[in-house]
């Protein structure tokens, strides 16, 4: 009989007056890979938070390794051991490898920390991965693959049984995915246990057995992984998603031949070796950096920050200098949190990037009463006079891809976009995306993996080791694996999804707030 | 189409920092009511003339520490920077130097003091505690150095007495339609430097730095020339504080500016300015700056002993410091 690690039965789980979890299900064996995907992010974050500690519940029951560790009469607030990885570090930077795999543990009692035997004790752990990593190494040096490599060891020490994975793919590049994929199986054989959370049912059936489709905080079905992904997913909302790409796809015209906004001739720069690439104005090119090596030092060169070691870096035909910096524009990933300034007002924040166009916008209030006037019914008329940490993410994603609208760089450079977005955000960066390139900017879209970025890609260009490595045109996206995100989307180009099967065709409605719910 | 406004009140109010200052605003009323109560005397004339001209002291010098603190740095060297000020403009005018020639050295050695602050915390990347603890006894043995470890003699000594007398009417003992000239030095030093912080280029990517330092560098602002003005700033700020403390004195001496620092950190705080950064407004600073000389005056006139000045003054400050931390954790709290 198999061993259950965890079942969550008719949780209902409410935070500052929001249900977040609806009776939601969930129960995962031992030594088992469950993928989870979440259709939107409601209750996710609340599923994680749940995992790690016993919160107070509205209703339903949480067992742990055959033990009832909450329930909705007591909660008492302990925690569980339970790993989450997330694509953030959670090591101390500051510290080694074996030091935040031993010392930083529960239970950990020594009070004379002998490196060498640390390191010792570390090895077999390193060689049961198969990935060669120091012990000493400073996890500040760490790159994402052995970062996550090591996390997760943290979690098999500590003695975790359930290891939750947060969308590895969006920081672990393809080549090494497989090598991640094999470890989970390893230790999945020695019973513990994966809750594998994917925004891309390619991704989670590469790995899973089965994957538990979440949303608006329950689960909406468990499928076995053997399904194709058009029976199962089509009915929670993706469908729209899926049929706008497909509009937009067929609608859309190759981009004119002109000289090109972007260029990179013979780059070098740290990682980065003779990488040489072009983007013309209006066209979207992915680069997909397939060992996750290069995209730091390509940010630092097109932010203006470092200056490269070799080779040219034109923007709009010019080498990239000082007074051409707003020639290019970055996005980093997630930007309703990294790109946005808190303390300054919305109209600031979206004007930003415009002294360059408009040098008296600080000094005189013409400039910015008729940005408002012109863009007040495209972000809102209330939404301006918001302060920014009160705006929704949706209108932080407005205001940032606006601002760089405004901004008219030659270039957006737009980081892993898709990162972390549930099916409604994308579709709106998808969107935002296509203002841009509408507008005549070339998009340039770094990822790791490829997401949704393909959707939108006239080319996709793989570098491996600082150098390209593959060039594809969008008629050769049918070639690309089988893992691919939105593979069936280009080997098939006509398939049609059975719109009639669809009980709501729209994009997904979000659970209300303060929504009613039946008391237990 | 016109857009719908918010009212003017709301707007008003809207302004990132406005709140704390009309906070310090009404805390100045308060106290000073308070005092003038209890001392009829606060409220005549001569003690608000010489009210106005002490504080201008401290508001010159919160001026260039606001702006270290909306950028999320901070300036030590700030007080020796104003005692360095005092004691070569002192020691230059002592040794028959052009009082404006002397001023205009000063002013140089000042602003080379800001440089290094500039280039150690934003091209080094150093803490700026660290780097400006370094730049204080630095600037602070100068002082000490430039007239061989002593005081300087008067100033009129050396420059004749008129020369003398003009520097000391301009910089303390003058007035301009009966307001002492201490006080529309300071006034001019907060227009110029508010028109800058909020008026331009510079202004918004200071307060940016502060904001979010990351999403500044990707937005184009460069980091190391903008810590760098405001460094400069703070450092012309300490030039001018060193003219005034050299004119009420009338002399150079070694300890101008002792703790000015730290009084500039106060009248920023007291005023709003987030120790956090990103937040901020020198008319705050100005209440800040106002709030800290009533305090002084009014203990002072009802006879309170120094040490429960300080006391309360210290209060005070912790107080503003702990209302902007629970604010920003209230605003996060909302949000989430």
């Amino acid at each position: 009989m198999k061993e259950e690690v965890l079942r969550m039965d008719r949780i209902t789980f409410r935070e500052q007056g929001t249900t977040e979890l609806n009776h939601f299900c969930l129960d995962i064996d031992a030594g088992e890979i469950v993928g989870l995907i979440p259709i939107n992010d409601t209750g996710l974050g609340a599923l994680i938070r749940l995992l790690r500690q016993n919160l107070p519940l509205h209703y339903g029951y949480v067992y742990y390794r055959g033990r009832l560790v909450n329930h909705w009469q007591e909660s008492d607030l302990t925690y569980n051991r339970i790993g989450v990885i997330e694509s953030r570090s959670g090591l101390a930077d500051d510290l080694t490898v074996a030091d935040n795999v031993f010392v930083l543990r529960q239970g950990f009692k020594k009070r004379i920390i002998r490196r060498k035997v640390l390191n010792r004790q570390l090895e077999p752990f390193l060689r049961e991965t198969g990935v060669k990593l120091s012990a000493e190494m400073y996890a500040r040096d760490l790159t994402a693959f052995p970062r996550f490599i090591t996390e997760l060891v943290k979690a098999v020490v500590a003695g975790c049984r359930l290891i939750v994975l947060m969308e590895p793919a969006s920081v672990i590049s393809d080549a090494r995915l497989a090598t991640l994929q094999r470890i989970l199986r390893h230790y999945a054989g020695e019973g513990i246990s994966f809750l594998y959370v994917s925004r891309h049912y390619e991704e989670a059936r590469q790995i899973c057995t089965r994957a538990a489709i979440m949303l608006n905080g329950e689960i909406a079905k468990v499928v076995p992984t053997a399904d194709t992904l058009p029976e199962t997913l089509q009915c929670f909302g993706v469908e729209a998603y899926t049929q706008m790409v497909r509009r937009q796809e067929r609608a859309k015209p190759l981009p004119p031949a002109t000289a090109p906004a972007l260029m990179l001739r013979d780059l070098r720069f740290e990682h980065i070796r003779s990488l040489n690439l072009s983007v013309a104005p209006g066209e979207c090119v992915v680069l997909q950096d397939l060992n996750n090596h290069i995209l730091r030092d390509l940010i630092a060169l097109l932010s203006g920050a470092r200056k490269p070691d070799g080779g040219q870096l034109l923007v709009r035909g010019k080498a990239l200098a000082a007074r051409h910096l707003r020639d290019v524009a970055v996005i980093q990933q997630q930007p309703a949190a990294s790109m946005l300034f808190p303390d300054l007002s919305y109209m600031d924040n979206l004007c930003f990037t415009l002294d360059h166009r408009t040098p008296g916008v600080w000094r005189r209030s013409a400039p910015k009463a008729s940005v408002r006037a012109e863009l007040a019914p495209l972000l809102g008329e209330d939404v301006i006079d918001k302060p920014v940490e009160q705006l929704s993410q949706r209108e932080k994603y407005d205001l940032v891809y606006t601002r760089v609208l405004l901004q008219r760089p030659g270039v957006a450079v737009c980081v892993q976009p898709f990162m972390g977005a549930d099916v409604e955000q994308r579709m709106q960066i998808w969107k935002l995306m296509e203002r841009l390139l509408e507008k005549g900017i070339a998009v340039l879209i770094l990822a790791v993996n490829l997401a949704d970025s393909l959707a939108l890609a006239d080319r996709l260009i793989r570098v491996l080791g600082g150098a390209v490595q593959a060039v594809y045109s969008r008629e050769d996206f049918g070639s690309l694996p089988p893992g691919t995100p939105w593979h069936d989307f280009w080997v098939n180009p006509e398939r049609c999804f059975h719109a009639d099967a669809i009980p709501n065709t729209g994009s997904v409605a979000p659970i209300a707030p303060n929504q009613p719910q039946n008391q237990p | 189409m016109q857009a719908k406004r918010m009212n003017p009140l709301r707007r008003f109010f809207a302004i990132r920092g406005m709140g704390s200052a009309m906070i310090a605003f009404a805390a100045l009323i308060v106290i000073y009511v308070v005092f003038g109560l209890r001392e009829p005397n606060v409220f005549s004339p001569v003690n608000i003339q010489n009210l106005l001209r002490s504080m201008s002291k401290y508001l010159i010098i919160g001026i260039g520490q606001s702006y270290l603190l909306i950028t999320g740095n901070i300036d030590l060297s700030l007080g020796s920077v104003v005692g360095m000020s005092a004691m070569i403009s002192a020691t230059l005018m002592t040794h028959g130097t052009n009082p404006l020639l002397a001023a205009l050295i000063a002013l140089l050695a000042c602003l080379v003091i800001g440089l290094i602050n500039g280039l150690l915390v934003g091209k080094a990347q150093l803490p700026p505690f660290i780097a400006t603890l370094g730049t204080m006894f630095t600037a602070r043995g100068i002082g000490y150095m430039i007239n061989g470890n002593r005081n300087t003699d008067a100033i009129a000594s050396g420059i004749g007495k008129e020369a003398g007398d003009a520097f000391q009417n301009f910089f303390y003992y003058g007035r301009t339609l009966g307001v002492f000239n201490t006080f529309l030095v300071a006034v001019v030093v907060f227009i110029i430097f508010f028109f800058l912080l909020s008026k331009t280029r510079t202004g918004r990517h200071i307060y940016a730095i502060g904001s979010n330092v990351d999403a500044a560098k990707l937005s184009g602002v460069s980091v190391f020339a903008t810590t760098t003005k405001a460094y400069m700033v703070s450092a012309f700020c300490a030039f001018v504080v060193g003219l005034i403390l050299c004119a009420q004195a009338g002399m150079g001496n070694m300890e101008a500016g002792n703790m000015y620092e730290m009084y500039a950190v106060a009248s920023g705080v007291i005023g709003g300015i987030s120790p956090l950064g990103g937040t901020g407004l020198l008319l705050g600073t100005f209440a800040g700056a106002a709030v800290w000389q009533t305090l002084e005056n009014g203990l002072n006139m009802i006879g309170a002993q120094v040490g429960l000045q300080r006391i309360v003054i210290g209060v005070i400050v912790v107080f503003a410091v702990l209302l902007d931390v629970v604010v920003r954790r209230g605003t996060r709290k909302r949000i989430k």
